[in-house]
């Protein structure tokens, strides 16, 4: 996705870097990251604990190693900030709207990045005028924390850190001014291929796939959130131990994903715990990327299972979720309605069933009044709480527990029988049961 | 080793503050930073040769050519089809397809124009002596011009390139900016030394590494921390030779076809050996070797771990112990700072090579 704007911000990110290579040519015996700073940090002033910005004053920056305030260029400032911070300090930005022309990144691990308003409001990273990088801000590094701060206008994903372990994303607002629509950047709050990693106290709007994703990754906490207008609320892909509860999901096309997908290198996703939730009115057209694997997703569902094992849903309150409140599919079924994404390139390390599910103890309330295609081929209104699609290997391999009183289900037994209700079923008896709930994550 | 990378080092004007008389030798400052596995090395200066030395002017313009399909024979294909800073300043793909190909860079790319080789990255290009997988060339001025003209990549005749330039007003207005002192019209030696100017801006020097070394002990910490020793126990930095993580070897790896340096030495001992590529910024640039074979980090870890140990070089590492090594690769080694920022327009009005979107980046 590439942006149109004016050409001249060339000229002003080419001039530091031939700075700083003509510094590196002269004293090139120094070997280290200080080498361009003379450069890269000339342009931009604001830097620096030596002559604290106006927007910092009255604020106590004591623990900060930098306090920055918004200036001229606040790419170059705060990009200089991230390149020379040191293992274990944080970066600190005053009060003020600062604005990016380039992706932002950051490789030093132990780096905290804090707004220091009095709330995330005041702090507002504006990714707006960016005409390079796919993402707002990049992070490769571990023990990452960003906090209470508000960043938008990504014209890809907002914050993405990869590879990290201790990633912490705190009290963040990450949005759009443009609300909810596909030229958005695809993921708000997005931790991909990480360890231990926890979402907590933010709100994401208007992400054009999912709000807040984890992708490929291992112990991840997504709680206390709200997660509005995004084509997904939060979505755990391919990952491991993850865990969402406390958040409050609506306005979504889809509330909560938990995808087994193929073709990824991380080829699992299992034990995903969501619970004590508020999962309601997710009817919101979705706007996704068409050819997005998301694009498929049926507007209307509260929480769907693809391809994932061992996950657990309890305690959420489901809600007005026009389609369905849970639903549960094999990637077959999804490869039926997208072909193109996995039918020409099936992945034989992914498997493509949700094993093992538990779902109980959950209130379910006007659900599935006026399922969107395809589910709207299905034969009863209101549809059944929980929908499986009945793609199994064997008769029962999929390890479906209902608990003791369960709510109301349907399996229809393929996509072929969506229409024919003669074909399905909707007995839990076989699902009965008295399920072991997860233990707690060993972090 | 590093003493000849820096053959000609220039000062210009702008690093005013530190003259040359104030320099240490390198071999006489003694390291104080927090413990290697190795013998530190400083991070060696960019060389400049005489005839070009870089200007804004003429970076700029190397930028512009760089990213402008006019060097292509389709006009659809630039440099950066497959050297995109999207994918480690590489292509996403096993092997290049250039000129009359089909969808963005990035795997799903196709075209009869294959190449036989994987695309290099270009991060670090300015401070290596020898270019090309088989180190057949050995300035940037030289190996610029040589993927213009070739049939699978762009395929473009170097006067009908000139020829072209000369009716594009910017770009004669651009050249007479870059180069001055050389009145008399484009020429091709002007093409490859902006591009040349352009490339040797890509320099990664502020990786966790150089931090690590530099004193901040932090920057490399936990399993990073361990894969940078067992990086040295299994030998690794025997050919990928720290702070550039590579070296001027060949090495024979993985069994190919291919003749690899023996094309140019016509030595059947160099047969199917490749020279060893740098490792920083590795993470964005699979797959890798020659050929684009091995999908993961991870697995090219495992692969040269066994091959090295096989060979007596360190010892074989156990899985986890690989794993450890990758997260060193992926963590400690990556800095994308100066990446270059793509343009939205180029002087000859045709449009700039669009980049498949990557997930995850």
């Amino acid at each position: 996705m590439r942006r149109s704007s004016s050409f001249t911000p060339l000229a002003r990110t080419l001039f530091p870097t031939l700075l700083a290579l003509s510094a590196l040519a002269a004293c090139g015996d120094d070997g280290g990251t200080s080498t361009g700073s003379g450069g890269a940090g000339g342009a931009g002033g604001g830097s620096g604990g030596s002559e604290p910005s106006a927007a910092c004053e009255g604020i106590d920056t004591s623990a900060c190693a930098v306090a920055l305030g918004p200036s001229n260029d606040d790419t170059t400032a705060v990009q200089t900030a991230l390149i020379e911070a040191q293992s274990g300090s944080t970066i600190c930005l005053c009060p003020g709207t600062y604005s990016f022309e380039n992706e932002l990144s950051l490789t030093v691990p132990g780096v905290t990045v804090r707004g220091v308003g009095a709330t995330r409001d005041d702090v507002v990273l504006d990714f707006g005028a960016q005409v390079a990088g796919d993402d707002g801000f990049t992070v490769t590094a571990d023990n990452f924390t960003v906090e209470h701060l508000s960043v938008k206008n990504s014209p890809g994903n907002g914050i993405v850190v990869t590879g990290a372990e201790n990633v912490v994303f705190r009290n963040l607002k990450v949005s759009w001014d443009a609300g909810s629509v596909t030229e958005n950047g695809a993921y708000a709050v997005y931790p991909v291929k990480c360890k231990k990693v926890i979402v907590e106290d933010c709100e994401v709007v208007g992400a054009a796939d999912a709000g807040v994703y984890v992708g490929q990754s291992k112990l991840a906490i997504v709680r206390n959130n709200v997660v509005h207008g995004n084509v997904a609320g939060i979505e755990f892909e391919n990952t491991s131990d993850g865990e969402a509860y406390g958040n409050d999901i609506y306005d979504n096309a889809a509330g909560i994903l938990v995808f087994a997908l193929p073709n990824l290198d991380e080829k699992i996703s299992t034990r995903t715990n969501v619970h004590d939730n508020t999962i309601h009115d997710n009817n919101r057209d979705n706007f996704a990327e068409p050819g997005t694997v998301v694009a498929t997703v049926p507007p209307g569902i509260g929480f769907l299972n693809l391809a994932a094992d061992d996950v657990e849903i309890h305690a959420n309150d489901f809600k007005g979720n026009v389609t369905a409140a849970i639903a549960v599919a094999s990637v077959e079924t999804f490869c039926v309605l997208d072909p193109g994404s996995c039918g020409a390139n099936p992945d034989p390390a992914t498997d493509p069933d949700p094993e093992g599910l538990y779902v109980y103890a959950n209130t379910f309330s006007d659900n599935g009044a006026m399922p969107n295609a395809p589910l709207d081929l299905l034969p009863t209104r209101p549809i059944e709480d929980i929908l499986w699609d009945g793609v199994e290997k064997t008769a029962g391999s999929i390890d479906l527990c209902l608990s003791m009183s369960p709510p109301s289900f349907r399996n229809f037994k393929g996509i072929a029988n969506i229409g024919t209700e003669a074909n399905q079923t909707t007995d839990t008896m076989p699902y009965l049961c008295e399920g072991i709930p997860q233990s707690p994550l060993e972090w | 080793m590093q003493s000849s990378r820096c053959a000609l080092v220039f000062a210009v004007v702008a690093a005013a503050s530190c003259a040359p008389a104030e320099r240490l030798d390198p071999a006489e400052e003694p390291y104080d930073g927090p413990p290697l596995p190795w013998a530190w090395e400083p991070f060696p200066a960019t060389p400049f040769p005489i005839d070009d030395l870089p200007s804004p002017a003429r970076i700029e313009l190397g930028l512009l050519l760089f990213y402008d399909p006019v060097l292509s024979r389709d006009r659809a294909t630039a440099c950066a089809t497959c050297h995109s800073e999207i994918w480690g300043m590489s292509d996403g793909l096993p092997v290049s397809i250039g000129v009359d190909g089909e969808g963005p860079t990035g795997p799903g790319r196709t075209g009869p124009n294959q190449t036989t080789r994987n695309a290099q990255t270009l991060w670090n290009v300015a401070l290596r002596p020898s270019l090309f997988w088989d180190g057949r060339s050995t300035s940037l001025e030289e190996q610029a011009l040589l993927p213009i003209e070739n049939a699978h990549e762009l395929a473009l005749d170097l006067d009908a390139l000139v020829e072209r330039l000369q009716g594009i007003d910017e770009y004669v207005r651009r050249f007479r900016r870059a180069f001055p002192a050389e009145p008399g019209g484009i020429t091709t030696h002007q093409v490859a030394r902006a591009l040349a100017a352009f490339e040797r801006t890509l320099i990664t020097n502020r990786a966790p590494y150089d931090a690590y070394v530099d004193g901040d002990e932090g920057a490399i910490t936990g399993d990073a921390r361990r894969g940078m020793w067992l990086f040295a126990e299994g030998g690794c930095d025997g050919c990928h030779v720290p702070p550039l993580f590579d070296s001027e070897r060949y090495a024979a790896r993985i069994a190919t076809n291919d003749a690899g340096r023996a094309e140019i030495t016509n030595n059947p001992d160099d047969r199917g050996a490749f020279r060893v590529p740098t490792l920083r910024n590795l993470r964005e640039s699979g797959p890798y070797f020659h050929d684009g074979s091995v999908a993961t980090i991870e697995e090219a870890v495992r692969l040269e771990a066994r091959r090295s140990a096989d060979e007596g070089h360190g010892r074989a590492l156990s899985d986890d112990e690989v794993e450890l090594v990758a997260a060193f690769l992926h963590k400690s080694l990556m800095d994308r700072s100066r990446e270059p920022t793509r343009p939205d327009h180029v002087p000859s009005e045709l449009g700039v090579p669009i980049d498949g979107f990557r997930i995850p980046r």
